[in-house]
């Protein structure tokens, strides 16, 4: 099964949110300083913890270090969840400018609205004109930060041919620049660069000449066709492509029973619903 | 000694001007300074204040920010982020700067670190501060400000001492005031802040005007007793508000939690002028005093939020709290020292 995609019936079991998640907790190591985002950015580096990295250090912009959450998945960087037992209180400045830029950040996860082929990110407006944007989005927050200094990091995103594509509508936050070597040889950015970018389709990960992003996973439920037709830009298939596998059975337990009980995250509490209605439609 | 209490309505009739730049503490769900915001517009309702252009910097604009841009007043925004975290977008700023409703404003793109950083900047009393952020893409050129407006974007240049690192050149922010939410205070001025400290720290030493919101007054032996964990020094403060609850419904660490409820609903209100409209009748101008505010937002509410995972945070300094009635004594008084004449021997 690992080879092979259009597996529609997955869909049944688990939410492409779901593979994206079980696809980026993986990026993590145990002992590490992992820096985490609102939104679905916080489950994975959670879903590590609670598995084979029990060590991370999780650090929020806030100035939030080493805190788990207390009860439910926190609505934000700066939710009460995340400030009772953390190890260290500390501010902005101490996260973004300190920890980050000193090479002491080894992971960010980060959202995107859209992602270019050279992993550069907006998460500021859609539209081309600033002045009268079509749509505004949150702003950069500390993910321009991030970007220049954590060691890696790793986007979350949905798979749509606007949101990952060839120019971008703003550009706020550095993936590897105009391509090449240019994040570093131009820019001198002390970080490593996007790792991988994760959708709800496939995992893009840089070819390390051209430093543009190609097809390096795709998940088992969809097909290579699909994931070109849902991106901006001619987009390759690394040598080493494979179709992801499966999330494994304790890595959905933990998401749905211990971090995203309420389904508000990866949307699984549909999947059941929808199972339990057919079960009964059955019956 | 010379206490720095000052009731809302004073602090906001004295230190709120047109077009004179506001810094707001806190972060999109934490510690906003939510009441001071809705006083803004009480005040300008009943005559008191005239602002129709305010200059607003905020790391994140979150409930208080939203609310006045929503009733007109911005002018002009330096920002980094603009949301309410889970419960959604900020409806309220992507409709003026998307279709300029109720008014076009002017806004500035910033991240987290060169926003923090120039108000560190303009609190050293530095021109300028480098900075690893900046230096790329779109958030280094010129935003929404006229040309006439004075906001010269990063200034890129290579390390000068030959490292060849490239560093931008951030100007400093000299907020005219500064406003910072801190659960405690005592009346010199001195804030302490359980939880993530987020702009604060240097929020809380920038600006010519230091306000700061506290739910508590405390006894000055809480500064006597941990000096090292006083984060706003009394000696910067120009004023200290007494104001349980204010940053609702944004959450303060120690002592109260975030309202996901009315968080959630207040964007979805923000969807219509015609529930908007009654919404903001109903929660910044229908109120009059401390008890009327804190009623609004309902005891039983109140007591839920105040059951949240962070209030051991705060235990360490529950026993300096001053009574309700203890404050508004102190309040009175304060009243009283403002009408004294200064009787230095040396003018």
């Amino acid at each position: 099964m690992t080879n092979e995609g259009n597996h529609q019936e997955l869909l049944k079991k688990y939410t492409p949110m779901e593979f994206a998640c079980c696809a980026a907790y993986k990026y993590c190591r145990d002992g590490t300083n992992v820096f985490v985002g609102v939104g679905l950015s916080l489950l994975p580096a959670q879903l590590a913890q609670k598995t084979f990295a029990p060590n991370i250090t999780i650090i929020y912009e806030g100035g939030t270090i080493g805190s788990t959450p207390v009860g439910r998945v926190p609505w934000c960087i700066d939710d009460t969840v995340i400030q009772a037992n953390a190890e260290c209180h500390t501010d902005v400045l101490s996260a973004l400018g300190w920890l980050a830029q000193s090479g002491r950040v080894d992971l960010t996860f980060l959202g995107a609205a859209q992602v270019d082929k050279y992993g550069n990110i907006n998460t500021t407006l859609y539209g081309a004109d600033y002045t009268k944007p079509a749509a505004r989005v949150t702003g950069s927050g500390g993910a321009h930060d991030l970007a220049i200094g954590s060691r890696n990091f790793v986007v979350i995103m949905n798979h749509k041919a606007d949101r990952i594509k060839e120019k971008l509508d703003y550009y706020t936050s550095p993936g590897f620049c105009e391509g090449g070597r240019s994040r570093w040889d131009v820019w001198g950015f002390s970080g490593g660069g996007p790792a991988a970018i994760i959708t709800d389709l496939a995992v893009l990960k840089p070819n390390l000449i051209t430093y543009e992003l190609e097809i390096a996973e795709a998940f088992p439920f969809t097909t290579l066709e699909e994931v070109k037709k849902n991106t901006g830009y001619e987009i390759q298939v690394a040598q080493n492509f494979k179709f992801t596998d499966v999330p494994a059975e304790n890595e959905i337990k933990i998401i749905r029973e211990v971090l995203d009980t309420t389904g508000d995250f990866t949307g699984w509490k549909k999947l059941v619903a929808d199972k339990a209605a057919a079960a009964k439609g059955g019956a | 000694m010379k206490t720095k209490l000052m009731p809302l309505s004073d602090a906001v009739r004295k230190f709120v001007r047109d077009r004179a730049m506001i810094l707001a503490g806190g972060f999109p769900m934490s510690r906003q300074v939510n009441v001071f915001c809705k006083e803004i517009l009480r005040q300008r309702k009943a005559g008191n204040i005239k602002v129709n252009d305010l200059f607003w910097v905020e790391p994140g604009i979150g409930f208080g920010g939203s609310l006045l841009i929503a009733e007109g007043v911005v002018d002009s925004v330096i920002s980094t982020f603009s949301g309410h975290g889970r419960p959604g977008l900020s409806v309220i700023t992507r409709r003026a700067l998307e279709q300029g409703i109720p008014r076009k404003i002017k806004w500035e793109d910033e991240s987290n670190l060169t926003l923090n950083s120039k108000i560190m900047a303009g609190a050293l009393n530095l021109p300028f501060v480098p900075c690893n952020s900046g230096i790329w893409g779109d958030l280094k050129k010129p935003g929404l400000w006229d040309r006439a407006h004075p906001y010269p974007k990063n200034v890129v240049m290579e390390d000068p001492y030959g490292s060849g690192q490239k560093v931008a050149l951030l100007q400093a922010l000299r907020p005219e005031v500064s406003v910072v939410h801190v659960p405690f205070a005592d009346t010199r001025g001195n804030g302490l802040i359980v939880g993530s400290l987020y702009y604060d720290f240097w929020s809380g030493r920038a600006g010519k005007n230091i306000i700061l919101i506290a739910d508590h007054i405390v006894d000055s032996e809480m500064c006597a007793r941990f000096p090292n964990l006083v984060t706003v020094p009394g000696v910067g403060v120009t004023a200290v508000v007494p104001w349980y609850m204010g940053s609702w419904p944004c959450n303060c660490p120690g002592l109260y939690g975030e309202d996901l409820e009315h968080m959630t609903s207040f964007v979805k209100v923000c969807r219509d002028e015609s529930t908007l409209r009654p919404y903001i009748d109903k929660y910044v101008y229908s109120w009059k005093t401390h008890e009327d505010y804190l009623e609004l937002i309902g005891k039983d509410k109140v007591k839920s939020l105040e059951s949240n995972p962070s209030e051991v945070l705060a235990e360490p300094f529950r026993k300096f709290i001053y009574p309700e009635e203890k404050v508004r004594e102190l309040l009175a008084e304060a009243g009283a020292q403002e009408k004294k004449p200064d009787t230095s021997p040396v003018a």
